[in-house]
Formats: C-alpha cells, structure tokens, sequence
C-alpha cells in the first residue's frame, strides 16, 4: 500500500480540523434574522435598522441578515406573492432561531406561517392593529412591540400650540387626513377612539389621490379645521387616471404651500420629506426593544411568549427650524431641545 | 485559463487612424459631458461619475485596452477624486462574487490541469456507441459536465476542443466530409449554449451575480439559480438536438472506432495521480457542500473560498499556476464594476436613473414578453459592436436598477440578458470562437453552416424564454 509522507497528513489533519471546527461554530451560532415589510431607504424602515444595528455590532457570535419585502412601493396583489414567497424561501433556507418581523405586512404574509414553529421564536415591531389576527396572542413562540401613533404627545403639542388663545372660542378642531393605504385604514380606529378632550377630532379622512387630497387641503381651513395631521401620503395616487403616487417631496411641498392652517406629521420623516414639524413613533424605539428581546431569547433561554408584548412609549419630535418660525405658534423651548437632542432639528431652509 | 494568446484586447477596431480617432473621442468627450454636466449645475460629484462612467465606456466600446484596465483606471479616479469612501470604491475585493469567482476558477485549474479531463475523454470514448449521433451528445454532454466546475468558456473549450479532435479523427473520410460541421459546432455550442444557467459557468454570470442586491445573492447561490432557469434550460436542450436533427440530418450515420489507440492513450496515463484524486474529491466536495448547506451553514462563497484553501494548502495547485492560470485581469475587472455600482449606489445615482426611466420599468412590468422581444432584438445587435463581457456590464448596470426598482427580479433580467449576450455568430465576438477553432483547426466545417445554425438557435432562446415565464410566475421569481 502506497505510504504518504508524515508533513502531508498532519497538513490534510491540521486543514480539516480548521474547517471541522468552523462548520461546528457555524451550526452553532444563533442566527438572527430581521424581515422588513418595506425597503431599506424607506426612512422608517432605516432608524429601525439603526438601531438594530447597534444591538448587532455587539452580536459578533451571532449570524444575522436582513429580508426587505419592498411592499412600500410595491403592493399590488402580484408582487405580494412573489415577495412573500422569497422571503419564506429566505427564511426557510436561513432557519433563524429569532425572526424579527417588521410592520403588519411581514406578519401578515410570512411571520405567521411561523406561528409555533420548533426552534424559531418571532419578535414582531411595528404593529400597528391588533396581532389576533395573525395568531400571536395564543403563540408560545411570539413576542414583540407594537407601534402606536403618540397621540398624547400629538394633543399637547397642539394645546401648547393653542397656550393663549381665548377660551371662549370653540375648541380646536383636528383632522387626520389619511392615503387609501391599508395600513393607514388600520390606524384610524385607534383615531377615532382616542381620547381628544378638551380637543374637538372632526375624524379621519381618506383622500383617493392627489388631486382629493389637495381639495381636503385647501377646503380644511373654511371646514372649520384648525390643525390638520397627516401620517403618510406614499400610497396616494397622483389622480383618478394615473395611479403612479408623486414623489413623497412634491406632496409635502405642495401640502406646506397650501396649507391655510398648521400640518403635523405623525412621522419623523415627513419633516425630511419637506414637512414643518412632526411627532412620530420612534423608530429607534421599536428597533432596540426587538433586539433587546431577541437578545434575552438567546442568552437568557427566555421562551418568546414569556416575554410579555408591549406598546411603545417613546417618540420623537421633527422640526424645520425656517419653516416653523413665523409661521407656526410658539412652543416651549424644550420641542427644540428635544429635536436637537435626536438629530431631527432642520435649521437649513428648503 | 487565461486567454490562449492575442484574443482581441484589439476588437473589431484595428486600423491605426480610426484608432486614433477612438482616443480622440475617448479623451474629448467625457471633457466636453464634464462641463456640460458643470454648466447644467449638476453636482461636482455626480457629474464627475458620469464623467468616469463615460470615458470607461467609450474606451470599451472602442476596445481600445483590454477591458479590466478602463475598469481600473476608473476605481483610481473615484478614489483620487474622493466620490466615495474607500470602502465603497474598493468593495468588489471583498464581495462574495470576487470570492466565489477565484475559488471556482482556482478548482478550475486544477481540473484541467490535474489530467482529469483528459482521462475523462479517453474513458468516454472507448465506451462510445458507433454512431455520429452518440459522438455529438458525448461531446455536447462533456461541454455540459464541466460547465458547472470550469467556470471560463476559454477553459472549457480546453477540455471539449480535443475531444472534439479525437472524435473527428477516428472517423472515416465519408463521416469527416458528412458530419465534421455538425460535430464542430456541437463542441463550440456545448461549452457556452447552457452556460447561463449555472452561476458558477462563466465570468458573466458571476458578474450578474455580484450586481444583483444583497438579499437576491442569498436567494440566487447555486441551486436555487440552477432551479430558476432549469426550465429555460431543458427547453434550449430540446430545442438544441431538435434543430440539430433537422439541420444536420444528413451528418447522423453508423461509424468504426479504433479502440486501440484509445487503449494505448489510457494505458500511457496510468492510474489516478493524487492530483487528479484531489481535483475529483474538490468537485465532489463542493457539491457537497453545496447541497448540505442548510445544515452546515456556511455560506456558499466560503464553501467554494475553503476549497481553493484546500488546494494550495496541500499543494494541488502550485504559487506559478495560482499567479499564471487563474484569470486575474476578470477578477479585476469584476471587483472594479462591483466598486463602480457601489459608488454609484452611494451617491444615489441609481435611484436617480430608476426615476428618471420608471416609463422602462412600467413597460418591464406590463409588458415583459414584449421587453424580452426587444432586449434580444438590441442585444444581438450591440453585441456586433461591443465585446461580450462589456455588453454584459452596460445592460446589467443600466437594467438591474430598474428592474429592482420596478418589482422585477432583477435575476430574470440578468437572466436575460446572458442569454441572448451569448450568442455569436463571427469569431470577433467571442474570444473563446477562436480559441475553440485554434484548438479544432485539423477539423474542416462550414461556417456559413454554422451561423445559420446558430440563427435558428436564437428563435430556441426566444422560445425558451416564453416558455419559462409561467414557470418563474409560479416560483415566485418573477
């Protein structure tokens, strides 16, 4: 039998140990991945990942990656399909041990078909109806935060907003002017059942496209309205004949322009998209409580459901320091602290 | 692996005034763009990336050096003129396309190198039926088999070229005068006709593979692209020995084999080298590698980058075939386009074309059957003009951007596009033509057979196309 020198063996023993060793580290490693409903430049989608990405520059043990369903500018019934299913091939071929499911459609489509599924727990964020429906609430396997607009912080910018101003008048009016979105039309009951008093909500209205949503503009102020809020406006289409939405920047300017009476956004990017001032739900929020319990699934061996579902609590505050000024009544100075603090002051003029 | 000698870093562009003339205008008019882009106010950095852009494609399109230098001198103007962080510039050299494309072209090496191949044409040969129709799917099949593990046409056309040889000159002089066309474009055709539908078949494909977004590479390793265009490729192969049958009908006959000569050739080679041994268990290795991911969970790039570790640690593959065989000039110019779109996707200039051409990704969308119908009609044309790899580049720059942005998988456009890029029908637009003629010299053919055959074979790759629509509707991919 033909003999082989010592050096080759121990070379081919030392190369194989090396790569068995890394296959054993690789099996091994918890693997974590994050499922956004919408792409990655969507600026909601984006803090989330900021903050996310804080948690994963310390998971150096851990194998992460990242899905974008791209359903933002994509949903027609087609592309829902074809993106469920390659995030569900993605998933299946990655076999996370935590899946971070961002906003309702990464539930809806995907994350629910995981629902008790061995070996994978599921932490959803930016919910923003009720997760019944995707069979959470009875899951062993699910946890995760929600997303609220904060309409607290929303009612007393506006009663700072309105500090001085006669009692005797009526009070003011609010208006929540919505695209035909699904997720918006999810939003609205929470709304409608809010707690406005000592303000007055004349409701949410849902615009059909540009051409209504600037007729809701400019008939708000002579509707009686006095403040008019307004989340989103990507889904909105440009008029009855062409169904492709303008660029988010054109509706904001047009809507700032227009505008008789104060717009305040519900998201911190509609003051990037052009907006004055904005209150949103903080993405940073949402991103850092998913990874924090993605982290006490893994280290501490918590199971998912015993991990208790939360709302989120924080938000954020966006102002355009040339649009507001003048323009808009006074605020305490804290708003701009605030703004500062999080990066989210404008000082340059559009 | 690398080109054989002068295949055409020249192109179709060889007298001296027109060259001249070229150079003129590659130096003239990205100045000219440059002061127009200033002139319209466009940003300092945007206009200076289209500037690069420019000057990279007119030297291209002219071939006036060989294509990875352009690519090259571009990665040091964005670097010198600072459009972007060194780690944007430079991250082709350290993408997962840049890792799988050294490690499938090092184990390429060693196949051919190792005498493998070459005992693998002797032992398909002394097992061959006599009949011209049994050497035509020996030598298409052989093509087939290494397509997959040799990743350049030019190393495959290495392997299939004597085969082809050998083939032919066993054959009796009736068989040679009959037959000899038909077996000449079977080798030619068997070494690129499947080539897209294996990722790791040809540089081009792994280019297409390094532009597709990050979580579309993940998607497309391997299998799953080999499953996405199985369709496409059944049909083609259907399509291929239909065409042939019909085509070459008069070259199918009965012939005599001199096994003897074939025996002296296997008795001379002896038994497995280790080389050879290794080269195999690589093969093997990778495949299974690849099928057993899910379980070991590496990624498929390291499967491969562990394999070429493998070889040069054990010494299969030498530092003088490390430096002289493997294709360096494509790695290069691989890792320049990768650094060039990246740039051009941090400086947000691919949003910026995708809104401008939203009309091309609507029709993309509403309309695929007829954009395939008119990206074949403009490839087949361009691709007179322009050298393959660059052709490749241009479309999958332009069109993988906007097909991402429009909801289309950017991989069926790729797709695409490598299908119809393949096709030639004169030696000057594809170096492997003549490498493979090179190789085959002692084998007479009629070209003019050939290119006619190769016509029909377009009205193949349109069909199969249509024909794997439903398919990727059904799989999701499209």
């Amino acid at each position: 039998m033909k003999s082989y020198p010592l050096y080759k063996v121990l070379r081919f023993l030392f190369f194989t140990g090396l790569i068995l060793a890394a296959v054993l580290f690789n099996a091994s490693k918890p693997r974590v991945m994050i499922l956004h409903s919408y792409h990655p430049d969507y600026p909601w989608t984006r803090d989330i990942d900021v903050s996310i990405q804080r948690s994963v520059d310390r998971w150096s043990s851990y194998a992460v990656t990242w899905y974008y369903m791209d359903t933002k500018k994509h949903s027609d019934e087609k592309w829902l399909r074809r993106t469920s299913i390659g995030a569900r091939r993605a998933i299946d071929r990655f076999e996370p041990d935590v899946l971070i499911a961002v906003d309702d459609l990464a539930q809806k489509f995907v994350a629910k078909h995981y629902v008790d599924t061995d070996g994978m727990s599921i932490v959803f964020a930016g919910v923003n109806g009720q997760v019944g429906p995707y069979g959470y609430e009875q899951a062993n396997n699910v946890t995760g935060i929600y997303e609220r607009k904060p309409l607290t912080a929303v009612k007393e910018m506006i009663q700072n907003f309105e500090n001085g101003r006669d009692p005797a008048y009526a009070p003011a009016s609010v208006l929540y002017l919505m695209d035909p979105s699904p997720s918006m039309a999810r939003g609205k009951g929470f709304f409608e059942n809010f707690d406005w008093a000592p303000l007055n909500f004349a409701g949410a209205v849902v615009a059909r496209d540009f051409d209504d949503w600037k007729r809701i503009v400019g008939e708000a102020k002579s509707s009686g309205i006095n403040y008019l809020l307004i989340a989103n406006y990507r889904k909105l289409p440009r008029s009855a004949k062409d169904p492709v939405p303008p660029e988010p920047s054109e509706v904001m300017a047009w809507t700032e322009a227009n505008s008789k009476i104060p717009v305040i956004g519900l998201n911190v990017f509609n003051v990037e998209d052009g907006g004055t001032i904005a209150v949103g739900a903080s993405p940073f929020e949402q991103g850092a409580v998913a990874a924090d319990m993605t982290e006490k699934i893994l280290e501490q061996g918590v199971q998912a459901n015993e991990i208790p579902m939360v709302i989120n609590r924080q938000f954020v505050v966006a102002i355009n320091k040339t649009a507001f000024e003048g323009r808009y009544p006074k605020l305490p100075q804290i708003y701009e602290t605030y703004a500062r603090a999080t990066a989210t002051y404008i000082e340059e003029s559009r | 692996m690398r080109e054989p000698k002068k295949v055409d870093s020249e192109g179709w562009l060889k007298a001296l005034p027109l060259k001249t003339l070229a150079w003129c205008f590659a130096v003239t008019i990205p100045v000219v763009l440059y002061a127009y882009l200033s002139h319209l106010q466009v940003d300092r950095h945007d206009a200076l990336f289209a500037t690069i852009v420019c000057a990279t494609l007119l030297m291209w399109v002219f071939s006036l050096l060989a294509d990875f230098i352009p690519a090259l001198v571009a990665l040091l103007a964005m670097l010198l003129f600072g459009l972007a962080p060194e780690s944007v510039v430079l991250s082709g050299f350290s993408s997962s396309g840049f890792l799988l494309a050294l490690s499938i072209m090092g184990l390429g090496v060693v196949i051919v190198e190792s005498g493998l191949a070459r005992r693998y044409t002797l032992i398909l040969l002394r097992h061959l039926p006599a009949n011209t129709f049994s050497h035509q799917l020996s030598v298409f099949f052989t093509g087939l088999l290494f397509t997959p593990v040799v990743p350049t046409i030019n190393g495959r056309a290495s392997v299939v070229g004597p085969v082809v040889n050998h083939v032919v000159e066993d054959w009796d002089a009736q068989t040679k005068s009959s037959s000899s066309t038909m077996l000449y474009t079977t080798g030619l055709d068997s070494i690129h006709y499947l080539a897209p539908c294996f990722l790791t078949a040809a540089p081009a494909n792994l280019m297409i593979f390094a532009m597709l977004p990050a979580q579309e590479q993940q998607a497309y390793h391997f299998l799953f692209w080999t499953f996405a265009a199985s369709v496409t490729g059944l049909c083609l192969l259907l399509f291929y020995f239909l065409c042939s049958a019909a085509f070459f009908h008069k070259a199918y006959r009965r012939v005599e084999i001199p096994h003897g000569a074939i025996e002296k050739n296997l008795a001379e080679l002896g038994p497995m080298s280790a080389n050879e041994r290794i080269a195999l268990g690589s093969i093997v290795l990778l495949a299974v590698g690849v099928v057993t991911a899910p379980l070991h969970k590496i990624e498929i790039h390291f499967v491969a980058f562990i394999i070429l570790c493998l070889l040069l640690f054990m010494g299969s593959m030498q530092r003088q075939s490390f430096i002289a065989k493997i294709d360096w000039a494509f790695l290069v110019l691989l890792a320049s386009m990768i650094g060039l779109l990246s740039t051009m996707n941090y400086l947000g200039l691919d949003l910026l074309i995708s809104s401008k051409l939203t009309w091309l990704g609507s029709y993309m969308r509403q309309s695929f059957a007829l954009f395939v119908l008119a990206l074949a009609g403009v490839m087949l044309l361009v691709r007179l003009f322009i050298p393959l790899n660059q052709a490749i580049l241009i479309f999958a720059a332009a069109l993988i951007p906007i097909a991402s942005n429009a909801g289309i998988a950017p991989w069926v456009i790729g797709f695409v596009i490598l299908i119809f890029a393949e096709t030639a029908f004169f030696a000057y637009q594809s170096p492997y033509i003549f490498l493979f003629r090179e190789i085959t010299n002692k084998v007479t053919r009629e070209e003019r057979k050939v290119r006619v055959f190769h016509g029909m074979l377009v009205l193949c790759k349109l069909l199969a196309v249509y024909i794997s629509i439903p398919f990727w509707s059904k799989i999701g991919v499209l």
